[in-house]
């Protein structure tokens, strides 16, 4: 046989294999490992917690059951981060309803206010409405928002400065990971700052498709 | 003599900005001005400064009569954490850029004087070194 058709059938062979995974992977777009996402070994179960959510309703650990779940901590005074976060999560999720329109699997986004001072129920109802669809918010006592950030390792303190606390200005400190709960309500992986729509984008339909 | 003049000439256009009711020679773009979300008492500035000159210039304040309250704060996540402190004042070094964007630089502007809706405009005044000033109008957007 001579050199050039086994060069011709290396190609063709070549350009088969090539179009075999682009087939395969269109068949599965959700397919392939998180990239921006740190996917944790094993889930691990959130702590018992109790807060109420934006309606003054119990949220707790098992409020979380049965649906895969962004969880972030901040603040509504905060006017940085905090807002942008949860615009780019809730700009994500929007993407992903419009990508695949009738499934139904949305993430749902959740703040929990480490600032129970001044977010108040009524307060974070206020100010999660604005982000649109599948927004929520919870908050209880320190003691209570504690129980569900100290196992978790997420770290939140109000800044200390008696001029501004006097004015009600005061800023807390707070952890700003995005933390992926699955449907049984663990902690299943996490996104770190800086944040992109992008990246939640990306992820999250390979997150809530592996097991 | 004509490279005498050239050579004069990058400090004459310098000094022409530094007089007391001059505006400095930078430029400020790319403002948005966002209104207060629900129930919150402060909405938020972001904009693009560039300091083309071959000195540094030092923005001390800025006010705003449209605001109780104007600070320049900035966000900086250290080991995962976000903090937030005040500036007190920010440098732009020369022929430098500095972005005022989520995440980091941004202008707190409190306690609006009157209800503030997308599109209407609000006046900011930032304040440099020997108090030479740059006023602008920015209209007012929603996130």
């Amino acid at each position: 046989m001579p050199a050039s058709r086994y060069v011709f059938i290396a190609a063709i062979a070549t350009i088969v294999a090539i179009a075999i995974a682009i087939f395969a992977r269109a068949l599965d777009g959700s397919a392939g490992a998180p990239q921006y996402a740190t996917l944790l070994p094993e889930p691990v179960p959130l702590p018992e917690f109790s807060l109420v959510d934006q309606h003054n309703a119990p949220f707790t650990r098992d409020s979380l059951r049965g649906q895969t779940s962004l969880m972030f901590f901040g603040f509504t005074h905060c006017p940085d981060i905090c807002p942008a976060t949860l615009q780019q999560l809730a700009a994500a999720r929007k993407q992903l309803a419009e990508a695949s329109p009738g499934t139904g699997a949305l993430p749902e986004i959740i703040l929990i206010s480490v600032d129970p001072e001044r977010d108040t129920p009524g307060k974070l109802d206020q100010y999660v409405t604005y982000f649109g669809d599948g927004v929520a918010a919870a908050t209880g006592s320190m003691e209570a928002i504690r129980e569900l950030t100290s196992p978790l390792g997420i770290y939140f303190e109000k800044q200390p400065n008696a001029e501004v606390e006097a004015q009600g200005n005061y800023s807390v400190s707070h952890s700003t990971a995005v933390l992926v709960i699955d449907e049984n309500a663990s902690l299943k992986a996490l996104f770190s700052a800086p944040h992109k729509t992008e990246s939640f984008v990306h992820d999250l339909p390979r997150l809530m498709a592996s097991r | 003599m004509t490279r005498a003049v050239i050579a004069v000439l990058p400090l004459l256009v310098l000094l022409a900005g530094c007089g007391h009711d001059e505006a400095p020679p930078l430029t400020i773009s790319e403002i948005s001005v966002f209104a207060p979300l629900p129930g919150q008492p402060a909405a938020v500035a972001y904009f693009s400064m560039h300091n083309p000159t071959p000195a540094a210039v030092t923005l001390r304040r800025v006010s705003s009569p449209d605001f109780a309250a104007v600070e320049m704060h900035t966000t900086y996540i250290d080991d995962g954490v976000a903090h937030m402190q005040a500036l007190e004042f920010l440098t732009i070094a020369e022929q430098s850029d500095v972005e005022f964007s989520p995440g980091g630089h941004h202008l707190m502007l409190m306690r609006p004087v009157t209800n503030l809706e997308p599109g209407d405009e609000v006046t900011l005044e930032f304040y440099y070194d020997d108090e030479r000033s740059l006023s602008l109008r920015a209209p007012v957007k929603s996130r």
